[in-house]
């Protein structure tokens, strides 16, 4: 398996993709955590995955790549990891559960396009070729065909994940919306909980801001199991902006229900979850979706990541906690 | 909501969007003598964007003269206005946003530098990558200075994730125009990796006033507890000047810690000391009695 570090320039991958690249190799590169993403900018890293996701259209889509695909159609602000991902699934067969998402992706292109080309890696203006997110989502539903779509699809499904990380995390200093700290196993020890990770900074409105609006749906299970988020930028979410964004959003703090940074810890955390987030110095270049549900001990007993998720099935599996 | 609710509502609102601008056909404004204007391409430019919020042929034309180095620049100026109003409030611009900023880019080289400057705000409101990354060349010197560098900044700024924060600390380091760095030092204040710097340019009597006023606007709103106590150590120096000094004490009325504030008897009997006495700079009057009101007459 191909590896590329954090000093990898960028056309070097691109030129790797289009020459000798095979569709499980590049799948291999799209998880966000890879030091291949470390300090590169928002741009940069969208660039890369882009171009990697669009290369799926000539080596075919390996069934890896699919979340990756489907993330960027439900929740993609990026018109062009947006046309690439519509790219990509002409890779594989056609699938019209698949519609719903490309509808979506093209009403949220709307007033977001822009002009681009997969031809040319880092082009100059004007493009070769040129494309648009909306002539890629819409050559794609015509690929699919008249077939009729599903119900909506594709909720995050939860899946139970693998310890990965041994540490333990119980002495973990939280600092709260208040101000007031307490430790990770202080908090997250004794009742089940759901914990959602997010940033006041992200500019994706269908990412941060839906997942907390979402959690605050959740806060229906405060008393039998714990609601928070921690934040993915400790230095900049200041327990002031914790709360406001909470607060814009319907979060009624409480003692069963908060928000974190973790200033001084936060890369123990990032490791323990296991994070799909990458950074260019604190600032946020990439994250997933991701919500976690712990059992009455602080451990990770599901997860729901990259596609939003769906409160009726988190709140099902707090419950089969609480019942176990 | 349910998704299929939430899925319906939203194909329900662009529908009822589009059902009321077809609604509304705009009319052109033949009579371009109603356009007041020298000149007559200005005046034709009014005249179709009067009638384009609904017209696709009509923006089309639009981008059209804002491309065209022929035509002459106020035209082209004209055209670019009224498209950055429609952008508010035209659905089908919306539709054609890609060919929108498509003639932008096509003006980024041009070389009226009013219109470069125009064009390149445009897009950098919008987070365009390419222009994002035609600046960012520019200020590395990989390509051609498109605006002074000050601007190419201030233009970065609209995107905070268009990471430019490594470029502006080494502005701050290395440049020695005094107007760039000053930016550089304000547009920092969004970047908590560089609270230390913030620190040490404040802490420096050395460095220009503005700098450090600047710095500490910056510092506070970033990391107010942490660097609470040099700030206030500075605010109480009297061998400081009074412009730093005053700027330290707002920024800690603003973004200070009420409470570590309200409990530091000896900082707020020293300002309190500091309020009697009648030499103090007009600034520094004025910081005083804003700390008093917002902390110590509560």
């Amino acid at each position: 398996m191909v590896e590329f570090s954090a000093s990898t320039a960028e056309e070097a991958i691109a030129e790797w993709v289009s020459s000798s690249a095979g569709a499980t190799e590049i799948a291999g590169l799209l998880r966000e955590q890879l030091p291949l993403y470390a300090g590169r900018s928002s741009n940069e890293v969208t660039r890369i995955r882009g171009f990697l996701l669009a290369a799926f259209e000539r080596t075919g889509l390996p069934s890896e790549a699919l979340p990756y695909v489907m993330e960027e159609l439900e929740s993609g602000q990026d018109a062009y990891t947006v046309a690439a991902a519509a790219r990509a699934l002409r890779g594989g067969a056609p699938s019209p559960e698949l519609v719903p998402l490309l509808r979506g992706a093209l009403e949220r292109m709307r007033g977001a396009d822009v002009s681009m080309t997969f031809e040319v890696y880092k082009p100059r203006w004007p493009f070769p070729h040129p494309t648009t997110a909306s002539d890629e989502l819409r050559k794609t539903l015509a690929w699919i065909g008249p077939a009729e779509p599903g119900p909506s699809c594709c909720h995050a499904a939860s899946h139970t994940e693998p310890i990965r990380d041994e540490t333990d995390i119980r002495q973990i200093e939280l600092e709260d919306q208040d101000g007031d700290t307490v430790r990770f196993g202080d908090f997250f020890v004794g009742k089940p909980a759901v914990v959602v990770f997010f940033y006041t900074r992200c500019d994706n409105p269908e990412k941060c801001s839906l997942s907390i609006t979402k959690l605050a749906g959740l806060q229906v299970l405060k008393g039998d199991a714990r609601v928070a988020a921690i934040s993915y930028d400790p230095l900049y979410d200041t327990p002031a902006r914790l709360k406001v964004y909470g607060r814009n959003r319907a979060i009624e703090f409480g003692n069963d229900v908060r928000f974190f940074r973790a200033p001084r810890d936060f890369e123990q955390l990032r490791s323990w979850f296991d994070l799909g987030v990458n950074y260019i110095g604190s600032m946020v270049n990439r994250h997933r979706i991701e919500l976690y549900v712990l059992d009455t001990n602080g451990k990770i007993a599901s997860s729901f990541t990259r596609m939003q998720w769906d409160n009726r099935r988190v709140i099902e599996a707090v419950q089969a906690l609480a019942r176990a | 909501m349910e998704d299929s609710e939430y899925e319906r509502y939203i194909a329900n609102y662009w529908r009822e969007l589009d059902r009321q601008s077809a609604q509304e056909p705009e009319t052109e404004m033949k009579d371009t003598a109603l356009f007041s204007e020298e000149n007559p391409r200005v005046a034709e430019a009014k005249a179709i964007a009067s009638g384009a919020r609904s017209d696709p042929e009509k923006l089309e034309k639009l981008f059209a003269i804002i491309r065209n180095p022929s035509e002459p620049i106020e035209a082209r100026h004209s055209a670019l206005t009224s498209l950055r109003a429609l952008r508010f409030n035209s659905v089908v611009l919306d539709e054609l946003r890609a060919a929108y900023l498509d003639a932008l880019r096509d003006v980024i080289d041009d070389p009226d530098p009013d219109l470069r400057d125009e064009v390149l705000e445009i897009l950098s409101k919008e987070k365009d990558e390419y222009a994002q990354r035609r600046l960012l060349e520019s200020l590395t010197g990989q390509g051609s200075p498109l605006v002074p560098a000050q601007r190419a900044l201030q233009l970065l700024s609209y995107d905070i994730h268009a990471e430019h924060f490594p470029l502006l600390r080494e502005y701050v380091a290395r440049s020695d125009d005094a107007e760039t760095r000053l930016e550089a030092v304000r547009l920092l204040s969004a970047d908590p990796a560089s609270a230390d710097l913030l620190m040490d340019l404040f802490a420096d009597s050395k460095e220009d006033q503005e700098i450090r006023r600047a710095s500490v606007a910056g510092l506070l709103s970033l990391a107010p507890q942490q660097y609470e106590e040099r700030v206030k150590e500075i605010v109480l120096d009297d061998s400081e000047d009074e412009t730093v000094r005053a700027e330290g004490l707002s920024a800690l009325s603003h973004f200070g810690n009420p409470t570590a504030l309200a409990q530091d008897e000896r900082f707020n009997a020293t300002i309190e000391e500091l309020r009697t006495r009648e030499a103090n700079s007009e600034s520094l009057e004025k910081a005083l009695q804003g700390y008093m009101q917002m902390h110590l007459l509560r």
